[in-house]
């Protein structure tokens, strides 16, 4: 599983995917996370799947975080995971994710610095909850804590899901820890997505592993860039993007015709969206870029 | 011409086994630091890189075992093989549609590698990618 110490690494604005396989690591992980978010004067849910609230917050304080104050002030809410997203009975991604944007308003308007969320996802494995919507969810979530204000560690048991499983729902977000992660060197999420004033920044590399996560951020910026502003995504700190990544850049790009700008591209981004776009064109256009590189017929 | 077997890499090749898709960043390190060893440009560098790296998002969706990945340098060239253990369904190139994303993947390796051979066999599918090296 991956080391207690990964939860550190998360700055506002996150949504990891955290896998663990033992529960005496997860509440380790899970109480400096708590805790971090109090000393930073941060709103911090949890939504246990795993322990009782009670036995939680008991645990918490025995491990030496100072719990009691923040119950009582508000600044710090257990709950179980499965009141507050299968409340209604059933799983409704759309009022999940209207769930975190009222959440992120209150703590804004109850003047906390940010709001840190822990949630437990193993209920997900229950029949009432399908894998299409699940992954859905987890990949539209990206848009609202890329607002930067608030972070999420979403903790999901491996025992509990398959190999594919977990992949497809990695992928739905910019940075897991899987197993080992932290334990031999320092550990940050592989992608940091970010809105900015003007649209959106990319830090950190783009690959299989969130694609899913980035085509849920970009995808509807075309629409916003055509009906608002025009969009500068911000890709200066985009260290490595794979073929699909590079496409769903230009995609974003050619839908926002002229309203939708990549900002900074690194010399390899910029020499891959030119071969992404040739082999959209005709072949002799793909024939004029082989010669221009000086490859071997 | 087109899906012959390959000669065995030399005994002095590096080789890594990488199981989950969760791994492809050390792929795409590991491919660095050896190219870098090799003497390859920044430029080059990126294009290996981005070549590995898509083989083996390929071989991670479409096997079961994950990949293979052996680096060795040649005077003139630097090779990076990939191996899996699934089979390319149609010869000699493609296991699935240029339409999806992940067959324009492997259509752009064609482009950024100097010279692709692939090969399947019983175990699976070797992709070699060679290298111009100064």
């Amino acid at each position: 599983m991956a080391d207690p110490t990964t939860v550190d690494r998360l700055l506002p604005g996150d949504h990891v995917c955290w896998t663990f396989d033992d529960h005496e690591r997860h509440l380790r992980a899970l109480v400096r996370f708590l805790r971090k978010g109090l000393e930073h004067h941060q709103k911090v849910l949890y939504f246990t799947d795993t322990f009782l609230p009670p036995a939680f917050l008991a645990a918490a304080q025995a491990y030496g975080a100072e719990v009691r104050q923040p119950l009582h002030a508000g600044q710090l809410h257990v709950t179980t995971a499965e009141e507050s997203f299968l409340s209604g009975g059933s799983f409704e991604p759309e009022r999940a994710l209207n769930g975190w944007t009222a959440a992120i308003d209150q703590a804004r308007t109850e003047g906390y610095a940010g709001l840190r969320v822990a949630a437990d996802m193993g209920w997900t494995v229950r029949p009432l909850v399908d894998m299409d919507e699940l992954t859905w969810y987890e990949a539209q979530a990206n848009q609202i804590f890329s607002a930067g204000y608030a972070m999420a560690l979403c903790c999901y048991d491996r025992r509990l899901f398959t190999h594919a499983e977990l992949e497809r729902i990695s992928a739905a977000h910019p940075g897991a820890a899987r197993a080992g992660a932290g334990s031999d060197e320092e550990w940050d999420p592989l992608l940091r997505i970010r809105r900015t004033p003007d649209g959106l920044s990319l830090d950190g590399a783009a690959d299989r592993t969130n694609h899913d996560a980035l085509a849920a951020v970009l995808g509807p910026l075309a629409a916003e860039a055509t009906s608002g502003a025009p969009v500068v995504i911000d890709v200066a700190g985009l260290a490595f993007a794979d073929v699909a990544a590079a496409r769903l850049l230009a995609g974003v790009v050619a839908a926002g015709r002229g309203r939708v700008l990549l900002r900074g591209p690194r010399p390899a981004l910029t020499e891959l969206l030119a071969l992404v776009d040739s082999l959209h064109a005709p072949r002799a256009s793909r024939d004029r870029i082989q010669a221009a590189e000086g490859t071997p017929a | 011409m087109f899906d012959q077997p390959l000669s065995p890499p030399p005994a002095g090749a590096r080789r890594r086994a990488f199981t989950a898709v969760g791994e492809l960043a050390d792929v795409r390190s590991f491919a660095a630091t050896e190219a870098r060893a090799a003497g390859l440009g920044d430029r080059k560098v990126e294009r290996v890189v981005l070549a590995v790296n898509e083989v083996a998002t390929n071989a991670f969706e479409h096997t079961t075992h994950g990949c293979i990945v052996t680096i060795w340098t040649l005077p003139r060239t630097f090779v990076c093989q990939v191996d899996d253990n699934g089979r390319f369904g149609v010869p000699p190139v493609r296991r699935i549609s240029p339409s999806s994303g992940r067959g324009h993947g492997l259509t752009l390796v064609d482009e950024v590698a100097d010279l692709v051979r692939r090969h399947s066999h019983t175990g699976g599918t070797t992709t070699r990618l060679h290298f111009d090296r100064p």
